[in-house]
């Protein structure tokens, strides 16, 4: 197995939380997530075999929720909401903008694996909109273009 | 019940029904996408709404329970308008590609637009495209051998993933991603290959999911719509054959809820192309020098009655022979029958080619050998245990296995599989048990010492005592408690259905084992209570007919023995003909007759003697020396190649008639096409030879007049009527009532250890695919584009010590012959077994089998 043996036993622990299997299937997927950073083909494999359900069920929810990349990412993922109300107020422009900075598009990881850009739906943040996630980790809320250009001197230097 | 008002007027549905089915009860039309009558509604696609006075906002109507009262709307100004803009919005992204769409003419969506009649739209923005390649023109790709998908016309109701998944319980199609990018899809390197994958094709509403076979091969409303029966296996599955000339273009279900509930699998869907195979035999074929040449029917029908004439004179009615076909239609087989008993004069035919081991004939009022499915496929929903025997029911028996699933998935009926390999069904089973093939009659026998009452007496009481759950044990390998807590369960079933089948039908011990199920059956209340009982599972399309038809050598039709008297003058009254009572031979016999030069004169009607009787060298050797033969068949088989003349004979699809199903369920099937070439129902051969001889009462210009006959005279078809078989068919019934199954007398059915050879290790099962049946779905290269290669399965230890690998080509070998096959290994198999799949004609795997041998033992080795 690619998982590790902590993963490995996190999911096994996980499937027997729930009268329906299948409700594990998320919680299991942030444990390989948590470990790699992405979502492969192998690793969902993977999990499907912890779980017993067929690993084309645990690729079809892996391909509902967005936050989970399918591909590596950088040390910092940076997903922008671009919802409504995150729309409404500029997000496109935030795109833009982070796409200029790193010199990369969405989807893709700066070359020195530090950041990568993504897309995400509405995280329930509208009241502080526009909006992006660090890592499924930390919101940063109420962004300029200028908030953003802190966000990235830290994070460099982190 | 609930009473509501749809469109004011009054109707009344269950508790629990939604306002839709109260609108359809009432035959008021309301469109639907997502909604399917045999799936859980989901109410994803919103073009059923309705109005519902009181109501804020329009309702799904396929997800909104009918309550008490309520006024519902489906004609309303605002319920049209209402679905009026949802069609807007399905048709926002949808490509309205329907000049070139294979679904022009039959697609939902075409339909609804032109019903709602709203032909302007306020959305000009680019459509929604997901795209196969930058330069795809038509934005198609192959998800599977069969199917093709053209995701930009797929307007998400979801109807072909949750029917493989609510249904059929099937992974190999998915919907990926979320909202209006939803992306129906196989997973990487998994294409779309499960038995029931075309149902997902007859249930798309729109051209997204299409059939390699159909896609771009006719308009459909050029063709013509026929009612047939599958004629394959044995479950008879309704079909629709849509014909145009003398051309099948497919094959869709046609929904008989007794049987398939309009599922079908994938044999019966896409084997229909055997019928326009290019290799049919296309005249009367005579053999002169050795070599078959093609003759007129006049000149064959001289021929074959004159040496009838002749053999009969000279040696008289016993040295002729022959074989029926449970392919064939109960009206072939009956004047099959009857032509050997009146105009030959004998009871010399058979038709169980394939079984080493014959039971004894079945009789239809006896509980002792009541050989047949004794329950309905239906009562599957409705007993409360179902005990497998010796059948992979996915490839044998496919929607059978549907019907264990629903029952399982739906009421929770506990599901047991004693079987010696794992199968696919295993994973809907509550109890799994694997003896050790050939150990199976001590694992019932230990079963029913566990189980034992006052129903047994002390006779049976103490000889059941030495199948104690510790020593069978150690003779099945299956775990003492596992036995004891299994015959715990099944007494304490409310109710209790046995499924025994192809591996029991030919197991060493088959009736042994067979009545080692009755004794259990009988001592657990199985025999008696309501939705319970044994049932035997016969193979083909029509094997359950070939038997009732009375195509054995001791049973006149409705499996009578001879010697019933009353029966037999009535009989002979009708047949206006003496019937000799004298047992005739049966199917070894009459090869050994031949052998001996006893039997001058053979007839087979569709069986392929040398491809299925289980001893191949032994079948093509007596062929040989037979004086004279008569082969009808649909392919020039094995078989027919070494007749002396060989008649074309009509598929199931160019004749119509009745099949009798597994279940004992009589059905009508319409003939689709003309008789391709010079090709005859074999009904009508057989008539038309008789004729020939000057036999008067074998005037039969229709199937009508046959039917109309069996019906008048056959008991357990007695009342049948051919014109009321059309829709659902009708079960004969007439066996012992669950009162006389009482007297059941239980018998003593002792273990025969099987010998084994010496330098031959392995045991060689065999079956079918779950895309074959027989060697007939091998002609389907439709069917062979899922799978057309042979192998052999056996265990990964074994094939590990013999350092094999899947793939590797390995020779098997007995005492009788040797073949050439891939490997494929597996953990389904015990250790000590192969599976060799019978249905590819090129693999000759019955040159391994012996008939005098029970169990085929055989070496492996790598080329
Ligand atoms: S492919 Fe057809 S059946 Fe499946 S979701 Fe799309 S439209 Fe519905
Ligand atoms: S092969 Fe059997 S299960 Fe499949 S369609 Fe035909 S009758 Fe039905
Ligand atoms: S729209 Fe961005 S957080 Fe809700
Ligand atoms: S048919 Fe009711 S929502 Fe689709």
């Amino acid at each position: 197995m690619i998982l590790s043996e902590k993963t490995q036993k996190k999911i096994l622990a996980e499937k027997n939380k729930y009268p329906q299997p299948k409700t594990a299937i998320l919680p299991a997927l942030y444990a390989v997530y948590e470990e790699f950073g992405y979502l492969s083909n192998e690793t969902m494999k993977e999990t499907g075999e912890l779980l017993n359900i067929p690993f084309l069920e645990i690729v079809e929810v892996a391909s509902f929720y967005t936050m989970f990349p399918k591909k590596p990412t950088g040390k910092y993922f940076l997903q922008v909401c671009t919802n409504l109300s995150c729309a409404l107020l500029g997000a496109e422009d935030l795109v833009k903008h982070l796409e200029e900075k790193l010199k990369v598009k969405t989807g893709q990881v700066t070359p020195d694996g530090v950041f990568s850009i993504g897309r995400v739906e509405c995280l329930g943040s509208c009241g502080t909109a526009p909006m992006l996630q660090v890592n499924n980790l930390h919101f940063q809320e109420d962004l300029t273009k200028e908030k953003v250009d802190k966000l990235l001197e830290e994070l460099k230097k982190s | 019940m609930v009473k509501i008002n749809v469109d004011g007027k009054p109707v009344e549905v269950e508790e629990g029904q939604t306002v839709l089915q109260a609108a359809l009860k009432l035959g008021i039309y309301c469109p639907t996408f997502c909604w399917h009558e045999k799936l859980e509604p989901i109410g994803a696609c919103r073009i059923c709404l309705v109005e519902i006075e009181k109501s804020p906002k329009l309702a799904v109507s396929c997800i909104t329970k009918a309550m008490e009262g309520m006024n519902v709307h489906v004609s309303s100004p605002k319920a049209i308008d209402g679905r009026k803009g949802v069609m807007e919005m399905l048709l926002v992204n949808h490509p309205l590609d329907c000049p070139t769409c294979d679904k022009g003419g039959e697609c939902d969506l075409q339909d609804v637009a032109y019903y709602v009649k709203n032909d302007r739209s306020r959305f000009g923005e680019p459509k929604r495209r997901f795209l196969t390649s930058a330069r795809s023109t038509f934005d198609e790709k192959q998800i599977g051998p069969l199917m093709y998908l053209t995701m930009n016309r797929c307007i998400a109701c979801f109807k072909c993933v949750r029917m493989l998944k609510e249904v059929a319980g099937e992974y190999d199609l998915g919907a990926f991603g979320r909202g209006v990018f939803t992306e129906i899809d196989v997973v990487k390197d998994q294409p779309i290959t499960n038995e029931f994958s075309g149902n997902t094709v007859e249930i798309c509403p729109v051209g997204c999911l299409t059939s390699k076979p159909f896609r771009y091969a006719v308009r459909t409303w050029l063709t013509q719509k026929k009612s047939s029966v599958c004629g394959f296996c044995s479950d008879g599955c309704n079909l629709t054959l849509w014909v145009g000339g003398d051309k099948i273009f497919r094959a869709t279900s046609r929904k008989n809820d007794a049987v398939d509930e309009g599922w079908i699998c994938d044999k019966g869907r896409y084997g229909y192309d055997i019928v326009n195979h290019s290799d049919r035999i296309k005249t009367p074929l005579i053999k002169k020098n050795g070599k078959l040449e093609p003759a007129t029917w006049e000149e064959t029908f001289d021929l074959i009655s004159n040496k009838i004439k002749e053999t009969k004179d000279k040696f008289g009615p016993d040295a002729f022979a022959g074989i029926g076909s449970a392919r064939c239609s109960n009206e072939d087989n009956y004047l099959f029958q009857k032509f050997f008993r009146t105009v030959v004069g004998t009871n010399n035919i058979d038709h169980r080619v394939a079984f080493k081991r014959l039971l004894p004939s079945p009789s239809s009022s006896s509980i002792e050998n009541l050989y047949t499915m004794t329950n309905s496929i239906e009562e599957l929903e409705k007993t409360k245990m179902i005990v497998v025997i010796g059948c992979d029911i996915t490839s044998e028996h496919p929607i059978i296995g549907l019907r264990i699933k629903k029952a399982v998935n739906n009421y929770a009926t506990p599901l047991v599989l004693i079987n010696s390999k794992k199968t696919k069904l295993n994973a809907w089973a509550k109890t799994e048990i694997l003896p050790k093939f050939g150990t199976e009659v001590a694992l019932i026998n230990s079963l029913c010492n566990a189980a034992l009452n006052q129903k047994a007496d002390q006779g049976f009481k103490d000889w059941v005592k030495t199948y104690s759950p510790q020593k069978v044990s150690e003779i099945t390998g299956v775990e003492a408690n596992a036995i004891s807590k299994l015959a715990e369960e099944i007494s304490s079933a409310e109710r209790c259905i046995f499924l025994l089948g192809r591996d029991v039908l030919s197991h060493p011990q088959n009736q042994e084992l067979i009545d080692a199920v009755y004794n259990l059956a009988h001592l657990t209340g199985a025999l008696n209570k309501p939705h319970s009982g044994v049932n035997l599972l016969w193979e083909y399309n029509n094997s359950q007919g070939a038997l009732d038809m009375g195509v054995l050598p001791d049973r006149l039709p409705g499996l009578t023995p001879l010697n019933q008297a009353d029966y037999l003058q009535n009989v002979e009254k009708v047949w206006q003909s003496k019937i000799s009572t004298k047992p005739g031979f049966n199917i070894h016999q009459i090869l050994d007759g031949i052998d001996k030069g006893e039997v001058k004169f053979l007839y087979v009607m569709e069986e392929n003697l040398v491809s299925n009787y289980p001893d191949r060298k032994y079948a093509q050797a007596v062929l040989a020396k037979a004086a004279f033969s008569v082969v009808q068949e649909i392919f020039l088989s094995e078989t027919a190649q070494r007749a002396t003349v060989v008649l074309p004979a009509a598929s199931f699809a160019e004749k119509e008639g009745t099949f009798t199903s597994v279940e004992r369920r009589v059905q009508k099937f319409q003939r689709g096409v003309r008789p391709q070439n010079q090709s005859k129902p074999d009904w009508q051969i057989i008539s038309m030879l008789a004729l020939w001889m000057d036999y008067e009462n074998f005037n039969y210009d229709s199937t009508e007049k046959i039917s109309t006959e069996i019906f008048s005279l056959v008991p357990s078809y007695l009342g049948l009527d051919y014109k009321k078989l059309g829709n659902n068919g009708a079960q004969w019934n007439g066996f012992v009532s669950k009162k006389e199954a009482m007297t059941y007398s239980l018998k003593k059915t002792d273990l025969k250890p099987i010998q084994s050879e010496q330098g031959y290790p392995f045991i060689l099962t065999t079956g079918n695919l779950v895309h074959h049946c027989g060697t007939l779905s091998g002609y389907s290269e439709n069917l062979n584009l899922v799978v057309n290669e042979s192998f052999c399965e056996m265990n990964q230890q074994d094939a590990e010590k013999l350092g094999i690998k899947t793939n590797d080509e390995i020779w098997l070998e007995s005492a009788s012959g040797k073949i050439k096959t891939k490997a494929k290994l597996s953990s389904n198999l015990q250790p000590g077994m192969v599976f060799v799949p019978i249905n590819f004609k090129e693999l000759e795997v019955n040159l391994l089998m012996d008939k005098d041998n029970l169990v085929d033992w055989i070496k492996i080795s790598k080329v």
